[in-house]
């Protein structure tokens, strides 16, 4: 499992996204990556999932498989906690 | 006596052969020989070497007195060869011999003289071209292929730079239509230029001139007229944006076998207009729209005579809809054998505006039919506000905000892409060697090659347009509403690509299909390409977009230079079979033609790589010998639609032809089953058009014979 923000400059959500991932994950096993989608590597993994705005949260399973996502928006606390405990 | 050759040289050894009319009057102070000279204007010159030195100095600028040591050897050797005839093209290449002893590089590139050797030539009668397999033999065609080819020769010499000209030569990258150099790559047309001013076919006016049509029949005829002159004047397709919406208002108060009637006339005098261009059937695309588009529905309508007729498009949803409806029942039923037409393309939009709009099932049922039964229908998903013209084989250009506000004139709606270059992508794994930075640094500089081959047409372009009517694109610069028909400074620059799973296979070692890190790693590739173009777009100023390249031979050309250079990594990668011609490499951003994959699953992989393709892109669903349930097609559209990002697929089935007793059956088989004959022709798309598989190149075939056929469509 892996958990995927994918974040921009001049994104006014993507600070506190950023934030709340991290507090929901300090602490876990689970891997989060973040994606500056202006960069060439968070574009390409943000067309993979075909994000369409920031902030986008996706957690996959370990074939890459979307599990649940918040797109163009801030995940949901408790939902992502669910999420990764099981 | 000996003898002449060609439009040029003739050489007589006959001292008190005197019958010339020339008033040139040879010195004949060098030779023995007395040298006839026939000119292209079939007079007979005397040898005079001073011809040598006055064509130097006029062609290449070479100084008078360099010229004539440069004439004085040509006319030694000439004298000291023997030689029993000779002819003026040889007569060039000694001077030019010349020219490359005393090192003179440039003047010899500048003398080159252009033409075929007679052994090509003779091919040329006696064999086709499979370039294209939209130009079929004939005589037409052999005038085609041979105009087209000195064009090229011009291009590589005398356009293009010598670091462009040797990148495709290399086969770096591919400079399309070099055969037409002088002339712009496709463009999009709006019905309404002919209706509110009429045609004016040449351009110039020299022919007859028609006013605005005032009945549905001429406009018609004007369109397809327009669109054959416009074929001499762009190297590929032309486009007809919401065909259906602009007959409209002509339309009111026919009944329904009268609009098929009009809408039959229209896609035949399309499909059968193979008497212009090389004897070649008009490359045609037709939008068609079941709602009124947005940008169009408060567009005053302008009816016959090209007045307005006091009603908005809005207004005219039923007849627009009457003639869509007739036109998709045309192409269900096919040509009077019962073939699939070829041409005009029907490019049918689905918008979110398209489901709300009553009806719908309907025409979806319908354009379904036509996709599985005869596969001419073009599915392009306009998703949310987003307006696109469709032009070429997938060339799609979106509407910007100046585009949009053109709507309110939308006569104005004239697009262009001037020209198409390739990146050869395989080709940077090769020298890449695995190393990640050096493959993106090699893209790059391919990239930048494509601008300045870019940039180098677009001048040639205006070198041309800046002659007015009088230069050899009249139509392009013929103004009618205050401004040049070709909008110049509005054109595209397209930047294609070539064997994404190739490249993505040598570096990774796996295909595209086989694993997400391969999908994603061929998406960094289509991302930086991207960066990279707008950066070269803000750095040079002109519009660059990447495209799907059709790659029809370009596909089987890259592959054959590549294995020149890099037989054993091709060899690893390339697709076909390595040891005969018939290789080719994956089309564009295309995964693996030949692996069992669910449809759904490809078009959901592929059409990844569509939004980062700015200028159009097409998935094909190749249906074999099936013929799956138009209501499947239907749900399988509507899935595509909604559950992905692909933005057009296509349908394509297979037929069978026999020329002996006229009937079509489906899949691909070598005797018909009917009278046996084998004098049969396969018939499916090719790219992005239908054709006859007996026109195709070696490359197309072999990925004919790859191709798996989806037979479920869920």
């Amino acid at each position: 499992m892996e958990v995927k923000i994918f974040w921009q400059d001049k994104c006014p959500n993507c600070p506190a996204a950023k934030d709340l991932v991290r507090l929901v994950m300090s602490g876990s096993e689970v891997s989060v990556k973040e994606y500056n989608i202006n960069n060439v590597d968070g574009m390409a993994e943000a067309t993979f999932y075909g994000v369409m705005g920031t902030p986008t949260t996706i957690v996959v399973d370990d074939d890459d498989s979307e599990i649940i996502s918040w797109r163009s928006q801030i995940p949901d606390k408790t939902q992502l906690s669910e999420v990764i405990q099981n | 006596m000996l003898i002449l050759f060609q439009g040029g040289l003739m050489v007589n050894k006959n001292k008190n052969n005197n019958n010339n009319n020339n008033n040139n009057g040879s010195s004949g102070d060098t030779t023995d020989n007395i040298l006839f000279v026939r000119t292209s204007g079939d007079d007979i010159l005397n040898w005079n070497k001073e011809k040598i030195t006055e064509a130097l100095n006029r062609e290449t600028g070479m100084p008078k007195h360099q010229a004539q040591v440069i004439a004085i050897e040509a006319e030694k050797f000439i004298k000291n060869s023997g030689a029993k005839f000779i002819s003026a093209p040889l007569i060039r290449e000694i001077v030019n011999s010349k020219l490359i002893e005393h090192g003179y590089e440039h003047y010899r590139k500048l003398h080159t003289r252009l033409g075929m050797p007679l052994y090509d030539m003779t091919n040329l009668f006696f064999l086709s071209n499979k370039e294209n397999s939209n130009v079929h033999h004939n005589s037409e065609a052999i005038n085609l292929t041979l105009a087209g080819h000195a064009k090229k020769e011009y291009a590589l010499l005398n356009v293009f730079s010598e670091d462009v000209g040797k990148a495709y030569q290399n086969g770096r990258i591919h400079l399309h239509d070099l055969d037409f150099i002088d002339r712009p790559y496709c463009s999009g047309q709006s019905v309404e230029y002919l209706k509110k001013f009429g045609l004016v076919m040449d351009g110039r006016g020299n022919y007859a001139v028609a006013g605005p049509a005032k009945h549905p029949e001429v406009l018609i005829l004007h369109l397809t007229k327009f669109a054959a002159a416009l074929q001499g004047h762009f190297a590929g397709a032309i486009g007809w944006d919401a065909v259906n919406v602009f007959m409209a208002p002509f339309l009111v108060g026919l009944d329904e076998s009268r609009i098929k009637q009009l809408a039959q006339m229209m896609i035949y005098e399309f499909a059968q207009q193979a008497v212009s261009r090389g004897g070649q059937v008009t490359f045609t695309d037709t939008n068609y729209y079941w709602e009124i588009p947005k940008h169009f529905s408060d567009v005053p309508a302008i009816g016959p005579g090209g007045k307005y007729t006091g009603n908005n498009y809005s207004e005219y949803l039923g007849e627009s809809q009457a003639f869509m409806k007739a036109a998709f029942e045309v192409y269900l039923k096919g040509d009077n054998y019962g073939r699939p037409f070829f041409f005009p393309k029907p490019d049918f939009h689905v918008t979110d505006k398209f489901f709300k709009t009553e009806g719908h099932e309907e025409m979806m049922d319908l354009a379904c039919e036509v996709g599985s039964k005869m596969g001419n229908t073009y599915f392009i998903f306009d998703r949310g506000d987003e307006a696109k013209i469709s032009e070429c084989c997938r060339l799609q250009f979106k509407l910007n905000e100046n585009d949009l506000l053109d709507a309110k004139q939308p006569w104005k709606m004239r697009y262009s892409a001037m020209q198409n270059v390739t990146i050869n992508l395989p080709r940077a794994a090769y020298a890449a060697k695995g190393d990640d930075s050096k493959l993106f640094e090699y893209i790059d500089e391919s990239l930048e090659l494509a601008a300045q081959a870019h940039i180098e047409k677009k001048e040639f372009i205006r070198k041309i347009l800046a002659q007015g009517s009088a230069g050899s694109l009249p139509i392009l610069t013929m103004d009618l509403d205050g401004e040049p028909y070709y909008r110049f400074e509005r054109a595209s620059f397209l930047m294609g690509m070539l064997g994404l799973n190739e490249l993505v296979q040598f570096h990774l070692g796996e295909e595209l299909h086989e694993s997400n890190k391969a999908i994603k790693f061929g998406l960094k590739v289509i991302v930086h390409m991207g960066k990279k173009q707008r950066e070269l777009s803000e750095k040079t100023g002109l519009h660059f977009a990447l495209e799907q390249t059709p790659a029809e031979s370009t596909a089987y050309r890259l592959a054959h230079l590549d294995r020149e250079r890099y037989p054993n990594e091709v060899a690893k990668v390339v697709k076909g079979d390595f040891t005969t011609s018939e290789m080719y490499y994956t089309n564009s951003t295309y995964l693996n033609v030949g692996v069992p994959m669910s449809p759904i699953k490809r078009v959901t992989q592929e059409g990844m790589f569509h939004p980062l393709i700015d200028a159009g892109a097409l998935t094909h669903v190749w249906l074999g010998d099936s013929r799956p349930d138009p209501s499947a097609l239907g749900s399988f559209v509507k899935k595509t639609f909604t559950n992905t990002q692909n933005t057009q697929i296509a349908f394509s089935p297979e037929f069978t032809f026999c020329k002996s007793c006229h009937k079509v059956v489906r899949g691909l088989i070598d005797r018909c089953q009917s009278c046996s004959s084998v004098n049969v022709d396969g018939i499916t798309r090719v790219t992005g058009y239908l054709s006859t598989t007996s026109n195709w190149n070696k490359g197309k075939l072999a990925e004919l014979r790859d191709r798996y056929r989806s037979y479920n469509l869920s």
